[in-house]
């Protein structure tokens, strides 16, 4: 599956900007930290943020942005493998 | 060309939106924060002395007292840090670091003042550390381009204080 999404958001800049595209894919993905991902977030919605750790048990993961002031697990907890959308597989960048 | 093209494409089927969600409305910064944290470690102080002469025999009241002071002032020495850091970090810009070169050495200033009035409970520490945040609010705002008055603060401990002369 690839989807298209436009990023809304500073929390991953400057690698990711408001109004760059991401292509997503969650096929033939073995998640590791580093990784770009997009999921779903019971309250904030569809978010995309870096994978910073993952569980033991592989079913949970610890996102991160690079903002100082990023909303991610830091203040949420962890994320369930099975709100994951995909990883960014592709960039799209913006103007800059 | 590859974004036009997606763009294009965006505006007709409308693609979902990844929000890389940040906490703050960023843009806005006032160091009012940092310089109220800074008078009320001096307050702190104050109240800590008055203490010293309401209770001579320094009875239970007085550690009351004297312990909730000492939390506070260690607690507004660390916000006073904290919101500096913030406005250093996150709104100063190149071209304000050359044209303020004293301003990252001030920011350490700063902290170092801030720490030493956590250390002691001693107000000339308290008046060295507001000297230096006014000094860091004036850059600030003359890097908006908005002059600056110093007045005395409508409370206790009555000091002066940069403010902005909108």
């Amino acid at each position: 599956m690839l989807k298209i999404l436009k990023v809304n958001g500073e929390s991953l800049s400057p690698e990711l900007k408001p109004g760059d595209y991401v292509v997503v894919s969650n096929r033939f993905w073995m998640p590791c930290a580093g990784d770009v991902i997009v999921f779903q977030h019971k309250r904030y919605g569809t978010m995309i943020k870096k994978l910073y750790h993952i569980s033991r048990s592989g079913s949970d993961y610890f996102v991160i942005g690079a903002h100082r002031n990023s909303i991610d697990s830091r203040h949420f907890g962890m994320i369930e493998k099975a709100a994951v959308i995909g990883r960014v597989v592709w960039l799209i960048r913006g103007k800059t | 060309m590859i974004y036009e093209i997606v763009k294009k494409l965006d505006s007709v089927l409308k693609f979902e939106t990844a929000s890389a969600h940040c906490d703050i409305p960023c843009g806005i910064y006032d160091p009012i924060t940092a310089q109220i944290a800074a008078l009320t470690v001096i307050r702190m102080v104050d109240l800590a002395g008055e203490l010293q002469k309401e209770h001579p025999t320094q009875d239970a009241p007085f550690h009351n007292s004297l312990a909730r002071y000492v939390a506070v002032k260690e607690e507004y020495a660390e916000k006073c840090k904290h919101e500096i850091r913030i406005i250093w970090g996150d709104y100063f810009k190149p071209e304000h670091f050359e044209k303020y070169p004293e301003l990252n050495g001030l920011v350490h200033e700063i902290l170092q003042l801030a720490s030493k009035s956590r250390q002691n409970i001693d107000r000339s520490s308290g008046l060295q550390l507001l000297k230096s945040v006014n000094r860091f609010a004036q850059i600030f705002w003359e890097t908006k381009g908005v002059a600056t008055k110093l007045a005395k603060a409508p409370y206790e401990p009555g000091e002066q204080i940069v403010y902005p002369a909108f």
